[in-house]
């Protein structure tokens, strides 16, 4: 599902997230509904990195590949589950793809 | 991955305190109200917009709610308090409700129609203390006599009252004469609150109690109260702990981010009446967004943010000190309770 994806994935307006460093919890809100998640740590930090820097999957594989040792291709799959989740629930959403060099220097 | 509000409070109902109005007919010096003029007060479809999103949030939640309904003077608003009560009497997400009044409306035709409330529990009076003169220093002239007279009229229709007992240097000494007086009156329950200097309260604050004197009031009210078989002497108010900390009936933990929330008569909401820090709207905002997104909640509901000797405490699950209290005095709501007499265990490492 995910490979070639292209588009920017952004947090949902009315979703915050909250962490409580010191007992560890994690929680993404819905400030409209009420709908609230608890979330393990690497949810939680793919919500905050999307929440900070829209961008697409691969970019923040990246990040948390960089950040964290984990495979690749594990890290992906996981990914792909999560993030599939996330859109399921209405916790982040798609807006508008990234453009590659190509694409910007034929609008130029 | 579906998270429980219980993760949030530490119970199983859920209180607001609703200033349905500012206006009042009474200027009582330790008010921490300011102003009376009741601006921007929300208009009665408002009202009933704002009890629908607190059933959302309580039906959401899937707890019991509670609440105050209060002012100013409720009773200023007589239509639009009995019509919110008997939303909450109609409502499965309330469970009860008190009114908090000054007593000064409590007429014939009144008590007919709170005669008709089936869900409120209790109509809960001010007096501050059992000798007249002191309680109309405070409150003003004949305000004794009219509170006595409206704890006499509900009790003899049958309804429960409760008195709030808002302490101060000036009756700090009148708690033994007041639970005498409130028995002779057969007054349900009693709750004491410490005074804190802030609205119209800020210009008394020499009459905040000190360390020493809320020691030895609570003290007091504890020996008394644990005793007393003829009123329910309400002691679930944080510090309480400290007498007792294996007794569960007494101490409480603060509610601020726990399980309550201040609507103000503009739909304001505040973490607590006497934590006047704007976290939302009901109106704009609803329950959730505040609740949820507020930095000032969720500072409080992290333990290792509370500072000072609450922050050191091993009562801190338990009680959490006023924070209310420390802002005021403080300047800061993360700060320690000025008012806790707990010694601290010095560590000789």
């Amino acid at each position: 599902m995910l490979e070639r994806d292209e588009s920017i994935y952004k947090l949902n307006d009315n979703i915050v997230i909250r962490k409580n460093a010191g007992t560890k919890q994690y929680w993404a809100f819905n400030t409209e509904n009420g709908d609230h998640y608890s979330l393990n740590s690497t949810s939680y930090w793919i919500l905050e990195r999307i929440s900070s820097e829209p961008g697409t999957i691969d970019d923040v594989l990246m990040h948390f590949l960089q950040s964290f040792e984990v495979g690749h291709d594990e890290a992906k799959k996981d990914f792909g589950k999560i993030i599939e989740c996330f859109l399921m629930e209405g916790i982040i959403k798609k807006e508008g793809e990234k453009k590659d060099e190509n694409q910007k220097e034929n609008e130029l | 991955m579906e998270y429980t509000h219980e993760e949030l409070t530490q119970n199983h109902e859920f209180y607001f305190q609703w200033h349905i109005t500012e206006k009042c007919n009474l200027r009582c010096k330790h008010c921490y109200h300011e102003s009376y003029n009741s601006k921007d007060e929300l208009t009665s479809s408002q009202l009933d917009l704002a009890f629908f999103k607190m059933e959302q949030a309580l039906k959401k939640w899937d707890i019991k709610g509670s609440a105050s309904i209060t002012g100013g003077e409720p009773f200023l608003r007589r239509e639009d308090m009995f019509r919110i009560a008997t939303m909450m009497d109609n409502s499965s997400n309330f469970s009860y409700y008190d009114i908090l009044t000054n007593g000064s409306l409590i007429t014939d035709e009144n008590l007919a129609r709170l005669a008709t409330l089936s869900s409120l529990r209790r109509v809960q009076l001010s007096l501050e203390s059992p000798f007249a003169k002191t309680n109309d220093t405070i409150r003003g002239p004949g305000s004794f006599e009219n509170t006595l007279e409206a704890i006499h009229k509900l009790k003899c229709r049958g309804f429960q009252v409760s008195v709030m007992m808002t302490v101060t240097k000036v009756n700090q000494y009148d708690f033994p004469e007041m639970i005498e007086l409130l028995a002779k009156e057969k007054v349900d329950a009693m709750a004491v609150e410490r005074f804190i200097p802030e609205g119209s309260g800020s210009s008394i604050c020499d009459m905040m109690l000190s360390r020493e004197e809320t020691k030895r009031f609570y003290e007091l009210v504890y020996n008394i109260g644990i005793k007393e078989k003829r009123i329910k002497v309400l002691m679930h108010r944080p510090l309480f702990a400290l007498l007792d900390e294996n007794d569960s009936s007494v101490g409480a933990m603060c509610s601020v981010g726990n399980n309550a929330l201040t609507i103000m008569h503009d739909g304001t909401i505040y973490p607590c009446r006497r934590l006047p820090i704007a976290i939302g709207n009901i109106i704009k905002d609803g329950i959730f967004k505040p609740w949820y997104d507020s930095n000032i909640l969720w500072s409080v509901r992290n333990k290792s943010k509370i500072k000072g000797k609450c922050g050191k405490c091993d009562l801190l699950p338990l009680c959490r000190g006023c924070r209310a209290m420390a802002y005021w005095v403080n300047g800061d709501y993360l700060g320690e309770d000025p008012h806790c007499w707990k010694e601290m265990k010095v560590s000789t490492n």
